[in-house]
This record gives C-alpha cells, sequence and structure tokens, in this order.
C-alpha cells in the first residue's frame, strides 16, 4: 500500500518540478536567449554586422559614458546617505525607529519617474511651490535638474534605501558579543565600528553597491524626465528614442544595446561576486542583535538630523508634487483663489487613456502577482526542501530579468513577440498581454523570495507528519504547505502588485494604444507638458501604494521578518 | 587593586526582577564561580560588572573605584576588563594574532611591543603557530584558547569568564578546565567564573556563589556547599542533597540530634543552631546505610535499584514517609531488589539552617 502510494507522489512530483523548469525556462532564460540570437545571428545567419554598426555609432558611446557615469554617481549617493543612515538608526538608541525606516523607505517604493516628477516641481522656474514662497527663479532659467548631476542626484536619492536594507539586515544579524567584546578591550565606539563593526559588514556593503549600481544602470524614469529634455541620454533613454522613433526596424541595433547595458550590470553582479568571494568573513557566531550605543546628549540632534533628512528627500518633493496637481495651469501659484481638483477630475473621469489605465493597471499588476504566487509556491517548495541541480539553476535563472535592467526583458519580449506565436498562430504584440508577460518574467523573483523565506522557517515535519497520515504531494500544497506559507506569499504578492502597479521601464516600450499603464501615462502627460495632470495621476496612484503599505502594517505581526523593507 | 565589591545589586526586566539585592565580595586574585540553574540571573550579573547594563539600584565597585550605580556608570571600554564569551566573539575578518592584539592596539601600545605581548600571550594558551590564522580555521579549543589569550594580554584587573567551556566536547572541556587552572595560579588574576555546570566550578573554584531566581543563596568555598548547605535550594542543587523533615534537638557546639521518622540520629549542625520542631535535614548518600530492619534502622522498601559500575544505585521509599524518595549506594556484593524490605541507618546529616522564608 504505501508502496503503492509512493510511485504516484514521485510521478506528481518529478512532473512537477519539469513542469516549473519549462515555465521558468520560459519566463527568463528563452528571452535572453532571443536576445543573443537577435544580437549576434539575426534571423539565424551569424553576423555582428549590427553589433558593429551600433558599437562603432559615437552616441552609443556617448550614452554608455553617460549610463556608467550616472550610475556610479547615483551608487555613491545612495552608498553615503543608506550607508550612515543604516549604521545611525541600527546601532544608536534613537527613538521612533519604525516610523523613521518607514518613511525613509517610502523613495523605494515611489517609482522613479514619480521622483523626477515630483522633485521637477520642487525646483525650476515654472516651480508652483517656489512660486507660492515667492522663491522662483525668473522665467527662462534652465531647471537645473535637467543635467547630469541633477540625474545623479535623483538616483542617489531613488537608491540610498536599496543599500540601507542591505545594510542593515547585515547589522542585525552582527553577534552583540563581537562589539562588546571590543568594547572590553577598552576600544572607543568610533574604534568598535571602525575596525570591527564596518569591516564585518563588508558583504551586506558590497552587496549594497552592487544592487544600487545595477539598478540606477538600468534606471528609465529618472533619465527620461530628467535625461531627455536635458539631451543627455543613457543608454535606457537611447534604447527608447530609438525604439519609439523607428519602430521595429530597429530592433536589431536596440538589441545591441540592451545586450550592452545588460552587459554593464552583470559586470557590477560578477564583480560583486568576486570581491566577495575574496573576502570571507563569515561569523562564526549567533546571538540576539547588539544593544544600541547610547547616544546621550547627541541623540536630539541625531534625530534631528535624521528627521529633516527624510523631510528633505520625502516630504519636500511630494508636496511639490501635491501643490502642482492642485494649480489650474503650470506656473500659477497656489492659494486659496486658484486652488482647484480640476486637474483630479480629468485624469479621473475625462481622460480616456487615463481611465484605461487605471483598469490596465490593476488588471497587469493583480493579475501578475496572482500568478507568480501561483508558480512561487511550489517553485519555492521543492528550492527549499528539494535540493538538485536543476532546481539550482532555475533559482540563478529567475534572478535574472529581475537582475537585469527592464529594458532587457522589455526588447527581449518585442522579439519573441513580434511574429504570431508559433502553433498557436496569433499575436500578442500590441495588446496587453505581452505586458503581462514581461511582467510575470521580471517579478517573479520579488514573489519567490519571500515565499523561500516562508518555507526556511517552516518545520519541515509539519509537512513530514501530513505525509505518513497518507496525503500525496498535491494535497499536502495545498492543505499543509499553503495555509503556511500564505501570510509570506501574501506580502510577496503585494510587493509584486506594488512594484508593477506604478511601473514605467517594461510597459514604456511594450505599449501601445489601448494598453497603456499608468507610467505610461504619466509619462506622456509630463513630455506633452501637462505637468498638472501628470502631477494629479501621480498623486493619485501614491495614493493607492501609500494605502496598500499602510495596511500591510495592520497584519504585520503575522509575516515572517524582512518580507516588506518598509517594516523594520 | 582588583577587588571586586557588589553591593545589593537589583535589575529588573519589566516586573521580572532578574537581580534582586545581591551583595558579593570578592578578594583580589580569588577565583569566584557563579553557580546556578538557567534563568537564575548569573548573566545578568555578568552583564552589569562588564558594564553593558546599566545598574538600576546598588552598586559594583572594582578596586577602590564604583563603576556602576544608579548615578555613576563607567563604560566596558573604560573598565579595564577582559571578557572570554561563551561563542567565544573572535572577530572573524581578523587573524587570531589581530584578534589578540586588538585592546594593544586600541590602547596605542607601539608595534614591536605588541608584537611581543601578543606572541607571549599566545605562547602562554599553545597557540604560538597560529598566529596568522582566520578564527574560522581553529576547532573549537584552539577558538576557546585564543579568546582566553586575548582577554589576557591587556592584563585586565578582572576576568569574566561566561560559560566558557559550554560549547565544548566532554575531553576539551576537562583539559580546558586544567588550563584556566594553571592559567590562574600562573597570574593570579582575580576571575569571576559563570557557570551552571558545579563539577566545573567545584574543581575551579576558591569560592562558589550560588544563585537562585536572582538571588544569592549562599556564597561559600565548594566542600563548604557540600556539607554546610545554606538553605533547601543548595541542599538540592549541589550533590543532590535529599531533604527530609526533622525535629531538632539538643543542638550544641555544632552537634544536635535529629529525630526522623521516629528515629534519633547524630547529625552535624551551625554552632548557634535553635531547636526547632519542624527542621529540615540534608542527607547526602554515603550518609545512608541499607541494614537489616530491625530498631535503628529506618524501615524502608526499594522500590529500584540500578547498577553504576561497582555499586548500585537504589533507591528506597520510608514506609512512613511515602513521598520522600532516599537514595542509597549499595556494594555490588549485597544486591537488593525491587520491593525488598530494608532498613536505612542514618550515619550523619546536616541541619538546614534557614528553613521556610528564603534568606534576604
Amino acid at each position: 500500500m504505501a508502496h503503492a502510494h509512493a510511485i504516484p507522489d514521485g510521478r506528481t512530483e518529478r512532473a512537477l518540478i519539469y513542469g516549473l523548469g519549462l515555465l521558468v525556462g520560459l519566463l527568463s532564460i528563452l528571452p535572453l536567449g532571443r536576445l543573443l540570437l537577435e544580437g549576434f545571428a539575426p534571423g539565424g545567419n551569424p553576423s555582428l554586422d549590427a553589433a558593429a554598426t551600433t558599437l562603432s555609432a559615437e552616441v552609443t558611446w556617448r550614452a554608455t559614458r553617460n549610463s556608467i557615469e550616472t550610475a556610479l554617481g547615483g551608487t555613491l549617493i545612495a552608498v553615503l546617505v543608506g550607508g550612515a543612515v543604516a549604521i545611525t538608526v541600527s546601532l544608536t538608541d534613537i527613538r521612533a525607529r519604525n516610523a523613521f525606516v518607514f518613511l525613509f523607505v517610502l523613495p523605494l517604493m515611489i517609482p522613479p519617474q514619480i521622483t523626477a516628477l515630483a522633485w521637477l516641481q520642487v525646483v525650476g522656474p515654472a516651480s508652483p511651490m517656489l512660486k507660492m514662497l515667492g522663491l522662483a527663479p525668473p522665467l527662462g532659467t534652465r531647471n537645473p535638474l535637467y543635467s547630469r548631476e541633477g540625474i545623479i542626484l535623483l538616483l542617489g536619492i531613488q537608491y540610498a534605501p536599496l543599500v540601507f536594507l542591505t545594510l542593515r539586515a547585515g547589522l542585525r544579524s552582527l553577534p552583540r558579543e563581537l562589539i562588546e567584546a571590543g568594547l572590553s578591550s577598552g576600544a572607543r565606539r568610533f574604534t568598535v565600528l571602525r575596525t570591527i563593526v564596518l569591516p564585518l559588514m563588508t558583504p551586506p556593503l558590497v552587496a549594497g553597491i552592487a544592487l544600487a549600481f545595477v539598478s540606477c544602470v538600468g534606471n528609465f524614469g529618472i533619465p527620461a524626465f530628467l535625461g531627455i529634455p536635458g539631451r543627455y541620454p543613457v543608454l535606457t533613454t537611447l534604447i527608447y528614442q530609438r525604439l519609439s522613433g523607428l519602430g521595429p526596424g530597429i530592433l536589431g541595433e536596440v538589441a545591441i544595446l540592451s545586450l550592452l547595458i545588460g552587459a554593464i550590470a552583470m559586470s557590477g553582479i560578477l564583480l560583486q561576486d568576486y570581491m566577495l568571494r575574496r573576502a570571507d568573513y563569515r561569523i562564526t557566531t549567533t546571538s540576539i542583535a547588539a544593544r544600541p550605543f547610547e547616544l546621550r546628549r547627541w541623540r536630539l540632534p541625531v534625530e534631528i538630523a535624521l528627521w529633516s533628512l527624510s523631510l528633505l528627500v520625502v516630504v519636500l518633493p511630494l508636496a511639490g508634487l501635491i501643490i502642482t496637481s492642485l494649480v489650474p495651469a503650470y506656473g500659477v501659484p497656489l492659494n486659496a483663489k486658484t486652488a482647484t481638483l480640476a486637474n483630479y477630475a480629468y485624469v479621473m473621469f475625462e481622460y480616456a487613456a487615463a481611465k484605461r489605465a487605471f483598469v490596465n493597471s490593476f488588471a497587469l499588476s493583480g493579475g501578475a502577482a496572482l500568478l507568480i504566487v501561483v508558480i512561487a509556491v511550489p517553485l519555492a517548495y521543492f528550492l527549499v526542501w528539494r535540493r538538485s541541480r536543476l532546481l539550482r539553476f532555475l533559482n540563478v535563472a529567475a534572478e535574472l530579468p529581475y537582475a537585469l535592467p527592464g529594458v532587457v526583458l522589455a526588447i527581449a519580449s518585442i522579439l519573441i513577440f513580434l511574429k504570431p506565436i508559433p502553433l498557436v498562430g496569433f499575436s500578442i504584440y500590441n495588446t496587453v498581454w505581452i505586458i503581462f508577460f514581461a511582467y510575470v518574467a521580471r517579478f517573479l523573483v520579488l514573489g519567490l523570495r519571500p515565499v523561500v523565506s516562508g518555507y526556511h522557517q517552516l518545520d519541515r515535519a509539519l509537512e513530514e507528519a501530513a505525509q505518513v497520515a497518507g496525503a500525496g504531494l498535491l494535497r499536502r500544497m495545498v492543505t499543509i504547505i499553503l495555509p503556511l506559507v500564505a501570510p509570506a506569499a501574501a506580502a510577496g504578492a503585494l510587493l509584486i502588485f506594488l512594484t508593477a502597479f506604478n511601473e514605467l521601464t517594461v510597459s514604456a516600450l511594450l505599449w501601445s494604444s489601448g494598453a497603456e499603464t499608468l507610467g505610461v501615462v504619466v509619462f506622456s502627460l509630463e513630455q506633452g507638458g501637462d505637468s498638472t495632470f501628470a502631477s494629479a495621476l501621480a498623486v493619485l496612484t501614491l495614493l493607492v501604494t501609500f494605502g496598500l503599505m499602510l495596511s500591510t502594517l495592520l497584519l504585520a505581526k503575522r509575516l515572517p521578518q524582512g518580507v516588506l523593507p518598509w517594516r523594520d | 587593586m582588583a577587588r571586586l565589591t557588589i553591593d545589593r545589586l537589583t535589575k529588573r526586566f519589566g516586573d521580572y526582577r532578574a537581580l534582586d539585592a545581591v551583595s558579593l565580595d570578592v578578594r583580589d586574585g580569588e577565583f569566584i564561580a557563579i553557580l546556578g540553574p538557567s534563568g537564575c540571573g548569573k548573566t545578568t550579573l555578568l552583564r552589569l560588572v562588564a558594564g553593558f547594563d546599566r545598574a538600576e539600584e546598588g552598586s559594583i565597585a572594582i578596586g577602590d573605584r564604583v563603576v556602576s550605580s544608579p548615578d555613576a556608570h563607567l563604560p566596558p571600554e573604560d573598565r579595564r576588563i577582559g571578557i572570554v564569551f561563551q561563542s567565544y566573539a573572535l572577530w572573524p575578518h581578523m587573524s587570531v594574532a589581530d584578534n589578540v592584539g586588538y585592546s594593544l592596539k586600541v590602547a596605542g601600545v607601539a608595534a614591536p611591543e605588541r608584537e611581543r605581548r601578543v606572541r607571549e600571550a599566545l605562547d602562554l594558551v599553545g597557540l604560538g603557530a597560529f598566529a596568522e590564522r582566520r578564527p574560522a580555521m581553529l576547532s573549537g579549543g584552539q577558538r576557546q584558547r585564543v579568546a582566553l589569550a586575548r582577554c589576557l594580554v591587556a592584563s585586565p584587573s578582572l576576568v569574566l569568564l561566561d560559560e566558557p567551556l559550554a560549547n565544548l566536547d566532554v575531553h576539551l572541556r576537562a583539559s580546558m578546565e586544567d588550563e584556566f587552572h594553571d592559567f590562574h595560579a600562573r597570574t593570579g588574576t582575580t576571575m569571576f567564573y559563570i557557570t551552571h555546570d558545579q563539577a566545573e566550578a567545584m574543581a575551579l573554584a576558591d569560592r562558589i556563589a550560588v544563585m537562585d531566581k536572582g538571588r544569592l543563596m549562599q556564597l561559600a568555598t565548594p566542600s563548604e556547599l557540600f556539607r554546610e548547605p545554606a538553605n533547601e535550594m543548595v541542599a538540592g542543587f549541589i550533590g543532590n542533597g535529599l531533604i527530609v523533615p526533622a525535629e531538632i534537638r539538643d543542638a550544641a557546639g555544632g552537634r544536635a540530634v535529629a529525630r526522623i521518622l521516629g528515629l534519633d540520629v547524630a547529625v552535624r549542625c551551625r554552632p548557634d543552631q535553635k531547636p526547632v520542631t519542624d527542621g529540615k535535614l540534608c542527607l547526602r548518600s554515603r550518609d545512608l546505610v541499607l541494614a537489616p530492619p530491625g530498631a535503628d534502622a529506618l524501615p524502608c522498601r526499594v522500590r529500584r535499584s540500578v547498577y553504576q559500575g561497582g555499586y548500585s544505585r537504589v533507591e528506597v521509599v520510608p514506609e512512613a514517609l511515602t513521598d520522600v524518595t532516599l537514595v542509597v549506594h549499595q556494594p555490588e556484593d549485597h544486591p537488593v531488589g525491587p520491593g525488598e524490605a530494608v532498613g536505612v541507618r542514618i550515619a550523619s546529616g546536616w541541619v538546614i539552617p534557614e528553613t521556610g522564608a528564603q534568606p534576604a
């Protein structure tokens, strides 16, 4: 009986593993392979013509240099700000830590194009905020953010929370004895920080730097809003401009460009790998987190500095955005007479593209979140509890579409779906479905990671008890596993929803009339000079985002730690 | 210079008193063990002495200097103490030599002098050849020695050891015990050793402070703890003493007569022991002998007999007091079986001086 049972179970399991393998392959290996094929063997014939033309163009190298310059600059700011804040928050006794962390990591959940739009409302000659305060520079002055420095600054602000989060996780797992041993050796706090804490934090710091660099290189929203008007091309905006200006005929060339950007991002990841392998600082002890250093009379000044920084980086641009959304026309100062909700009414009820975009973005991000959870729960089950070479490979493969810049995946998706799908015979190019495919591929790992960490916190015996009781794999999965990992899966789904809901990078290249997303509509409104409408729409999308983030705090206790970035 | 004086130290976590008015006087150069079951407050005590936590009531003085009191707190880096952590807490990014030399570097000791002292400290623990290794490449015992060398290199006035042997296997434990002992003999440093293992404490310490539920139960030499426990907790905790009710009379000059279940027995007691009707007697297995049932023996029934190699550990229950179990060590040439009626002769015992209410 037991033997008879074992065979179908093993068969189900194998079928499930291969099915999942096929799916992950479809979502991650296929796009990358298709892109490589297009780059070096268009139409199946090995040829380096497209590569040669693209790589010999002067603008390619200018954009590449600009991409690297802004990415390095943005990373530097992100590391300085995020690192300093992580150390202060984790090692000292500041008050209201949770509230501060929530506020500080907020920019991570604000899409880059809205960050850029909001900052544009704060500076520049027509800024309603500056007009209101009487501080606006004379008309005709160039907005200082339309520059390399502007892009670097905003990239730094955007990704400082990323560095903060990786470093904070590392600091949390630092055993307190290592710090206490330093203190009892007679070392002052700053000496302990310099000689013990910081060296031990090399791995998370390097990881944070790599993450910030790759994110900066792949960022589209900020250079699109600042660099396109400022005539400062980077690779992502160059690809966008080429494709939207010249159409699919240019695909060979943009394939090379996206491979180039992929290579830059990859070199960042590989460098990180190399550095971490050289410095093996495995911590051999475990214990509760270190006790905070008392700041005493410095506590209040430090707290004031931290909160001012957060207000400057988060609240100021949002205020600028809200003010612009309330004025009748760009450049009009806000006061009791001019304030109006007409912009909101327009984007909610009149502007058809915006209305469609709400529906599309809700459906796309909700659908992607749901499908990814359905894939992630069984996939993580095998990743955590069965180990094989195939599964390890799948784990890496699932990371690829998210680790590489979004434009890489977008261009690959176009290449795959430009022609009708073989066997089925219909085309999803120019429909929402191509965006859906790209979302599922790109955000799979966002759903997978929380579920994996959920499995790690589960006692395997819970499943084994069900197995002994005679439950087959699928039954165990539905009745035992799913309820237990449900909180983690929900957190993953939410993270996907929030990220996809305001996404621009992928949809900017894949959208078509009728298949607009919110990111695309905000972008085209701003490009058309309708900053007030763009701001109103951006404020609405942020309200949805923040509302969902806050609601998660209510069920925070049931989630594994470290799953939601904004929850400390 | 390195006396440690702890005076009515109290620490609360919420409503819970982790330390309750603990007073302790450690002499210069003394090896003192803090012994108690887990949760008794010994680690809290160590963290307060080290300065990682603040004192809310009471005070701690190292030498003549008050280092902790409700209104003064000397930070750990200024206390000139050494600590060996249970987890060793070796810094994984530094070599063995860098770990050991850290406090000297912090103190600004010049390189040649520093290297010499690091070498001496490592030679002292027998790890001279391992100076350039990373801690991750050492065995548990070697890490332990590095931790010891690290804490001693700066000649601290006081060394705190937090269950340093808990993570080692049994064989290593015995040899490290010897090393600690030799080490203390050679350096004469005051040592404050936290442990839950009484064999360890007995083997190493000059005096042992037994703690329970945040309070100091008794501070005495190992043999005094064993022979003359101050209260029931100590009597039961140290050497698994058996406690039986007894009426104490004719107490004088450290001797008394105890009446246990109708049997008169000559026992030991404190010189100031008063006669009491509801006294408690601490009996050790070595005080008990199996004898044929008779007038001078307690009628009992054997419940269980477990062979222990050379003797049997026999559990017997007095007929007149069935909720007490006495343990007798019986030579293997006179085996007894469960259910057998036997007599137990009590050769001696100790009158527990503090009964009823726990000591303040």
